[in-house]
């Protein structure tokens, strides 16, 4: 049994005090019978009254102070509000997920409600309540009264973003519980069977959702960008796709930095969903804001974090590019062909040269450099902010180094073919300028365009493409500290960075993130089974304080009636 | 414990009772001389029939008196004295305190049975009676007559009585004391339960000059209280709450308390030479009167 108002100590505490007290009451009392007689003149001379009152005489009365005693312990005892909990073998847990599921209509309060007779159902001493969602925290600990459940939670309110019910049980499995545990989920969606197979031995979960189904909804599940199908380099495609079992929409709403775009997207319908293309937006760096269009005074459909999204499109600008006069035809030809490039003969971002060139100055080069006056193959120069290893990583991949058929060309040369990585005052990219010879298929290789266009790119700056932002999921590379719309301050301390919901986030430079709700299992969650329907679990604690009470009432009655029949003085 | 009420004379004086007090009466003639309870020897020169003795005379006697053979043998003159059986006044004086009323059955039923058994063989007697009831003071309900119709008299004054209030014994005494009755026989009929408690009754009568005959309203349960627990007892006169938790001990201390106001009553009673009888109020009376008549418990 557990004890909802007072801890056991404060209870046996109180037990004992009600003891002590009534036993000195009733050792001092002494209930009359008023009798008149013809005369007090004997009963003077005979009376012992004065010494009736006295705390060290005999205890009299012994079953009315037992009473009494078990009356005034029955009261203390329902103050206490005693739980029994009948189920101790497992620990629960209930996870409540106030993300952008709940968004439509009163559904949200529901799902309140809903949490609420759930953990009532449940063992007090052994329930846990998590909220997920943005910042999952724990509202209700173990052994607290469940309206202290009602109370952190009445400024909650559902947010666009999504649930992250599997990242919670991984986070649970990993803190390795002594106990078995019960997970109750309340959630519009279920958790995938096949999640459940993974689960630890004795735990379970049960999934409780809202009776009455929700509103018809449909919103964007995906938006995201990659490098114009044209081949414009300064110029990005986006892709939209708009699914759910809402009306379907008669197209886009588009705007570019606020302000309407004319532009028609092509579509393909695809098992109920509508891939949107539009194809050859300008990368300037601008504010792309996709929304489903809403009749003016309609009321939307089930949630609404879903209707819209931004995107930020990259900032493209073609590299200009200083070719020395003795660089070899062949990378002539592929810098020629890369729509990135732009020759130039001054104010260059690139110079092309060989190593001991004074063309284009201290500027980000790609040079030929002899094998005789270079290690490796390829070398990488960087300014020395990052490890070397980090560089030489970043580089491999970045450059697409690991494209090449280096054992080929290890062959070839008769030399082992390896990237190295150097400390300069400019970043530059040296490749053995033998490499280049029609001696080796290196030139013919794919790898060859590959790399120099990458070169290119990377020494010109350029803005890796981020192809999208959604709630939940990780973006690539390490962020800076972000701030929300809100003003929340979020730091991955140079991590990747998982933005916890939908909207805008900026970082210390200036720089914008747009993240989407990009939630599919919220949007369009798959039907669910009627059958899989699950009852809301029998209350498994007993509170015994309105049994104490009508115990003491009964107490009281049999103390009426014995008093009333001079049983009990 | 029922609330004072008066005692209507059906209740008081049925036929049978009034037919019982007859037969007490006829009981009480057939007691021979000396036995009654009113008689005197009176120290009066009198002209009864029973010689007593002489004594020389004095200017102003009675010449009648004179015994006329002494002188002519002797040459002296004395007078003949002879013994007169005088009537005895009974003063009959209930006690129709609170106390008396509030019982069931009242002491004050067998108290004024009582009192009209006694005023009915006084009366048979021709004798004088009075009725002067007390409570916090002596009441006048009858002045002392005599005759043969003075019992329903007093029956009827005796049956318009009013439950009094305090009882006042003491006082109720001295102010018979400052009467200046004829010396009579005085009949204090009560609980004797004054709560100036028993020293200043016996003192107040021991001061009187008139014969005493003591009638004592008596129950089992004033010696044998059938009481227990814890008790606020009341006093039904004075108010007076006395808290008893009744435990053996206590019930004890309460007997001895009762003999020895008893034994202080008999102890006046034999020094004063005044009669005591205790009647038991539950019990009928008449029978109870009969048998101490004739055992002589009258003459103390």
């Amino acid at each position: 049994m557990s004890f909802a108002n007072l801890p056991l100590l404060g209870v046996l505490a109180g037990l004992a005090a009600l003891a002590a007290g009534l036993f000195v009451l009733q050792r001092l009392r002494v209930r009359h019978r008023d009798v008149v007689v013809p005369t007090t003149l004997f009963w003077q001379e005979a009376v012992e009254e004065a010494r009736a009152r006295v705390l060290v005489r005999r205890f009299r009365h012994p079953l009315a102070y037992l009473l009494v005693l078990l009356l005034a312990g029955t009261l203390w005892l329902a103050f206490a509000g005693p739980v029994l909990e009948r189920d101790e073998e497992v620990d629960h847990i209930v996870l409540f997920d106030s993300t952008a599921a709940w968004m439509s209509e009163e559904r949200f309060a529901a799902a309140l409600e809903l949490l609420e007779r759930e953990v009532a159902a449940l063992p007090r001493g052994r329930t846990t309540v998590r909220r997920l969602g943005s910042s999952p925290a724990t509202v209700l600990a173990a052994g607290e009264h469940p309206e202290l459940l009602a109370e952190r939670l009445r400024e909650s309110a559902p947010g666009a973003t999504r649930a992250g019910v599997a990242d919670e049980l991984d986070s649970l499995v990993e803190l390795r519980l002594p106990r078995p545990l019960a997970i109750t989920l309340i959630a519009e969606e279920g958790l995938d069977p096949a999640r459940n197979a993974t689960l630890p031995p004795g735990w379970s979960v049960r999934h409780v959702a809202l009776d009455r189904p929700r509103s018809p909804n449909r919103g964007l599940v995906e938006l995201g960008l990659r490098e114009a199908a044209s081949g414009a380099y300064e110029e990005v495609d986006v892709l939209a796709v708009v699914s759910g079992d809402g009306p379907v929409e008669a197209g886009l709403v588009l705007e570019l930095d606020e302000r309407p775009l004319e532009l028609r997207p092509a579509w393909v319908e695809e098992q109920g969903s509508r891939r949107y293309l539009l194809s050859g937006l300008p990368a300037r760096g601008g504010l792309l804001r996709v929304a489903l269009p809403r009749a003016e005074g309609s009321p939307g459909d089930g949630i609404a974090a879903d209707d819209s999204a931004s995107l930020r499109l990259p900032l493209r600008r073609r590299v200009r590019v200083l070719v020395s006069s003795t660089v070899p035809a062949a990378l002539r030809k592929v810098l020629a062909l890369d729509p990135a490039v732009s020759f130039v003969t001054d104010g260059a971002d690139l110079v092309v040269r060989s190593v001991g060139e004074a063309d284009g100055g201290a500027i980000p080069a790609l040079e030929l450099a002899s094998s005789d006056a270079q290690s490796h193959a390829f070398t990488l120069v960087h300014g020395g902010s990052n490890e070397a290893g980090v560089v030489l990583r970043a580089g491999i991949e970045r450059l697409g180094l690991d494209e090449i058929d280096a054992m080929d060309l290890a062959r070839s040369l008769q030399r082992p073919i390896a990237v190295g990585v150097e400390l300069g005052a400019t970043p530059a990219v040296r490749v053995w300028s033998e490499l280049l010879s029609e001696r080796y298929d290196f030139v013919d290789s794919l790898a060859f365009p590959l790399l120099v266009a990458r070169a290119v790119r990377w020494l010109g700056g350029e803005e890796e493409l981020l192809l999208h932002a959604a709630s939940g999921e990780e973006l690539p590379g390490p962020a800076a500290q972000l701030v929300d719309a809100d003003g929340r301050r979020y730091d991955s301390a140079g991590a990747a960075f998982v933005p916890p919901h939908a909207g805008s986030f900026r970082s210390a430079d200036g720089a914008s993130l747009e993240v989407a709700l990009g939630a599919p299992e919220i949007t369009a969650p798959a039907p669910r089974d009627p059958s899989a329907a699950v009852a809301a679990a029998a209350n498994s604690a007993l509170d015994a304080t309105a049994l104490l009470a009508l115990g003491a009432l009964a107490l009281l009655v049999l103390e009426w009636a014995l008093l009333r029949t001079g049983r009990i003085p | 414990m029922a609330t004072p009420r008066s005692l209507p004379f059906e209740q008081l004086f049925d036929a049978a009772f009034l037919e019982e007090v007859a037969r007490l009466r006829l009981i009480a003639r057939r007691v021979p001389r000396g036995g009654r309870f009113a008689e005197q020897r009176s120290q009066q020169l009198g002209s009864g029939i029973e010689f007593r003795d002489f004594r020389p005379y004095a200017p102003g006697d009675d010449l009648r008196a004179v015994d006329w053979n002494i002188y002519r043998r002797l040459g002296r003159v004395f007078l003949r004295l002879f013994e007169e059986l005088e009537d005895l006044p009974l003063y009959l004086l209930p006690d129709v305190s609170e106390s008396l009323f509030v019982e069931e059955p009242p002491r004050a039923l067998a108290g004024f049975r009582t009192t009209l058994a006694l005023a009915s063989i006084a009366a048979g007697q021709h004798d004088t009676v009075a009725l002067l009831p007390f409570d916090t003071d002596l009441h006048l309900a009858a002045r002392p007559r005599a005759g043969t119709g003075r019992t329903l008299f007093l029956a009827r004054r005796l049956a318009a009585i009013e439950p009094g209030g305090r009882t006042d014994l003491a006082r109720a005494l001295r102010r018979l004391g400052g009467l200046d009755l004829r010396r009579g026989l005085v009949a204090v009929i009560s609980d004797f339960f004054d709560p100036n408690g028993l020293d200043t009754v016996l003192a107040e009568l021991g001061r009187l000059r008139h014969r005493l005959l003591l009638v004592q309203l008596v129950r089992p349960s004033d010696r044998d209280p059938r009481l227990t627990g814890d008790l606020r007892l009341l006093d039904c006169e004075t108010g007076h709450a006395e808290n008893v938790s009744v435990t053996s001990k206590v019930l004890e201390r309460y007997r001895a308390a009762y003999d020895r106001f008893a034994a202080a009553l008999a102890e006046f009673a034999s020094a004063r030479g005044a009669g005591l009888i205790r009647l038991d109020v539950e019990a009928p009376i008449v029978p109870q009167l009969a048998t101490l008549f004739e055992k002589g418990a009258f003459v103390a």
